[in-house]
């Protein structure tokens, strides 16, 4: 599904990520951890086209998303570690924009939108301006964003932050069953319990380079994600 | 604390200046152009003075500081106030001090300071022409300096309390308004009809006050405050003495009121209490993308209080100027009669009028840079730089393009222009409304930004709106000249005015394969 290849990128001087290879097929959730500052998010936007990479390749199915955007952007979804959304519109018209950049038809768009903000406990707020919106809410409005034209592929950037347990709780079931339908999720997260529970793989970043990847078992052997994560940090140090 | 807090302003104010990368920008246009607009005022103000230096041989020098001294607090309390309501009560990092333990009377002290400045400005681009007249007409003492000196930041003073004070008032009734931008255009134009109106009339005005200058002092004398800012800069020490007491002590008594209230003022715009906005649709017809992004764009613009007022001005007067037309038809008439003007000059003249409020209401060009943090949200969908561009320049074509169709064809009613030049005049105008759309999202693809913290900063502080200004004045001089260099050649004036036409379209459709291959690769590679 998503396949990340010798990925670099520059800014300036620094190298903000060195030389990342990844793959994640379908089915699977991965998720990507590091330390603030570590690459996670300028992976994360080099996936989805945000960045362009200064060496290597990063395909969705096969496709180049710097050669075909569209093509990857079709069926892929981005929520960002901080849901910048359009202040201005409320929360429907913003879900309703996406849905016409996605071509989702009037009656599917309308049942999703449905569905996804009866989960998440975000119907009474839709119908206003998302400035009026908590942070918590806007992630939610995000999240529905993201799902409404049921992508293959979603990207996440610490896609927990603001959210309440509830909402929280409602996230993993769907990024669960969304794997379960033969989707795939790539996410960052600092909550290391979550990642623990919820992904079959996961990619540890330090300092741009990726120095632990595989399934959660591997990775984590007979201790905790948390300890081998601290142990990993100290060794390379 | 308060040098701290001093320190941060400054910061604040330097990181505004630089490029997202923290390199410097290169403040050279910016520059030029404020120096462009001091020029064109100190001239209308230079006249006006000159205008008024009579009174004093009239034995009236403190009513002539005195109208100096109200048309410096006029203009910088008209130039000040939204700025003010701006930096006091909608600063991000309000609430983030007000949760430190610093007076609130601090915090105020440092952002005033900042505003204090450009509130001086304004009074000295008045005070300095009316103290420049009389030192060139009558010489000046050194007790009429000091009281200048002491005058001029009396006045500064009295103007940002005052700015302060309405401030205040207008943060609480915008906070109660559904649709701020709204407001903000009817304050716009308000002032620029009080502003033409005054600038139309100047002359008479000017020459009522020189005449009825004994009457009016008569009355003036009753404003006390007004009378002792004009015998002030009269030379009078006791009264330089006394405005400056009472300058100290409204601007003391301000800050003691606002500092009281403004924990709850912050409250109220963090709350953000008010009518709520509801649109309780679930689902909405299904558009295109381009619609969609042409929808979005167009909610941004009625909502957005610095893009509607600095670009929605034409919008209002566009309509306007038929109307006016219409009323002052015989004047016109009698002009048009009297110059012998030709028809295509006539057809001409409403051209340049339309081109005009086009050009200043190029909303397209600060359109790319507004994107800001919401830039990731087109570029992560499906839909090319192509399909964005196009939606944005939608947006501000069906929004002028009707408009200004009806306005010409109104015009040109009005004027007795035949109909193949009303459809001619009709078709360059709405082709021009075309040309600058694409013009200013070319210009700001060249030169986005989108690392503002304030909206007013692409609107109102851009390379690419200035340039796609100007620039559009450029052309439609270009245009203008066109006509004029193909007239030379005897081919008669309706084929020239044709010709003309079909040079804007040539231009016009140039530009817009600029903007769509160009310029939707660009988007496609702009990073937030």
């Amino acid at each position: 599904m998503l396949n990340i290849q010798n990925y670099t990128k520059r800014f300036g001087d620094k190298i903000a990520v060195d030389d990342l290879s990844l793959h994640i097929a379908a089915g699977e959730i991965c998720a990507f951890i590091g330390h603030n500052g570590a690459g996670k998010t300028t992976t994360l936007k080099a996936c989805c086209g945000l960045l362009k990479p200064d060496g290597g390749t990063i395909t969705v199915n096969g496709i180049d998303i710097q050669k075909d955007p569209i093509a990857c952007k079709k069926i892929m979804a981005y929520i960002p570690d901080n849901p910048d959304l359009y202040e201005f519109l409320t929360g429907y018209e913003y879900l309703n924009f996406v849905a016409d950049m996605y071509g989702v038809s009037e009656a599917d768009r309308k049942a999703r939108m449905e569905a996804l903000a009866e989960r998440l406990d975000i119907k009474n707020a839709l119908p206003n301006l998302i400035s009026e919106c908590s942070h918590g809410m806007k992630q939610k409005i995000a999240v529905i964003g993201a799902l409404i034209h049921e992508p293959k592929l979603i990207l996440m950037d610490e896609p927990f932050v603001g959210l309440d347990p509830i909402a929280a709780h409602e996230l993993k079931e769907i990024m669960a069953e969304h794997c379960r339908n033969g989707g795939a999720i790539f996410f960052s997260t600092h909550v290391l319990e979550v990642a623990e529970k919820l992904c079959d793989n996961v990619a540890i970043i330090k300092n741009g380079k990726l120095i632990a990847h595989g399934t959660m078992d591997s990775v984590r052997g007979d201790g905790s994600l948390e300890r081998v994560f601290l142990e990993l940090e100290d060794h390379k140090d | 604390m308060l040098r701290s807090l001093w320190k941060l302003q400054w910061k604040q104010f330097a990181a505004r200046m630089k490029k997202g990368n923290g390199k410097k920008t290169s403040g050279g246009w910016l520059v030029f152009l404020m120096l462009f607009i001091v020029v064109c005022m100190e001239i209308l103000m230079f006249v006006v003075f000159a205008a008024l230096v009579p009174l004093c041989e009239m034995g009236l020098t403190w009513l002539y500081f005195a109208m100096a001294g109200t048309m410096a607090l006029a203009l910088s309390m008209l130039g000040s106030v939204f700025m003010t309501q701006a930096q006091l009560y909608d600063a991000k990092d309000n609430e983030r001090l007000l949760s430190m333990p610093i007076p609130p009377k601090y915090i105020l002290l440092t952002r005033i300071a900042m505003l204090f400045t450009t509130t001086a400005g304004y009074t000295l681009a008045v005070l300095l022409p009316a103290f420049g007249i009389y030192a060139f007409s009558y010489g000046a003492s050194a007790t009429m300096m000091i009281g200048w000196l002491f005058t001029f930041v009396a006045l500064s003073l009295i103007s940002q309390s005052v700015c302060c004070a309405l401030g205040w008032v207008l943060h609480k009734l915008l906070s109660r308004l559904r649709n701020k931008a709204v407001v903000s255009l009817l304050y716009m134009v308000i002032f620029m009809a009080v502003y033409w109106y005054f600038y139309a009339n100047v002359n008479s005005f000017l020459s009522g006050i020189v005449m009825q200058g004994t009457q009016i002092a008569g009355a003036m004398k009753y404003v006390w405050p007004l009378y002792a800012i004009g015998m002030a800069c009269g030379g009078s020490l006791l009264h330089t003495l006394l405005v400056t007491v009472l300058s100290a002590a409204i601007a003391l008594f301000t800050l003691w009121r606002l500092s009281a209230s403004f924990i709850s003022s912050v409250r109220t715009s963090g709350a953000k209490a008010g009518a709520k906005h509801k649109s309780g649709k679930a689902s909405a017809k299904q558009r295109t993308p381009v619609l969609s992004v042409a929808h979005k764009e167009q909610r941004k613009f009625f909502t957005s209080p610095a893009y509607l007022m600095n670009f929605g001005f034409g919008l209002v007067v566009i309509p306007v100027l038929p109307i006016a037309a219409a009323i002052f038809r015989g004047k016109l008439m009698q002009m048009i009669s009297l110059m012998g003007v030709r028809p295509e000059w006539i057809a001409l003249g409403i051209f340049g009028v339309m081109a005009f409020c086009i050009a200043t209401s190029c909303a397209t060009a600060p359109s790319v840079s507004l994107e800001g943090k919401n830039l990731w949200v087109l570029r992560t969908m499906p839909i090319s730089g192509k399909t964005v561009l196009l939606g944005k320049l939608l947006m501000v074509c069906r929004l002028q393009m009707p408009l200004v169709a009806v306005s010409v064809l109104a015009l040109c009613l009005i004027a007795g222009c035949g109909i193949g030049l009303t459809v001619l005049t009709v078709c360059v105008c709405v082709l021009f409304c075309w040309f600058v759309g694409t013009l200013g999202l070319v210009m700001n693809l060249l030169a986005p930004r989108f690392d503002w913290q304030s909206e007013n900063q692409p609107c109102k502080q851009s390379l690419s709106v200035c340039v796609t200004m100007f620039g559009a004045y450029f052309f439609a001089a270009v245009i203008v000249g066109v006509f004029f260099a193909v007239s030379a050649l005897h081919i008669p004036g309706i084929a020239a005015y044709a010709v003309t036409t079909a040079f804007l379209l040539l231009l016009s459709a140039l530009m817009h394969l600029l903007l769509v291959c160009w310029g939707a690769k660009k988007f496609e590679r702009l990073e937030a």
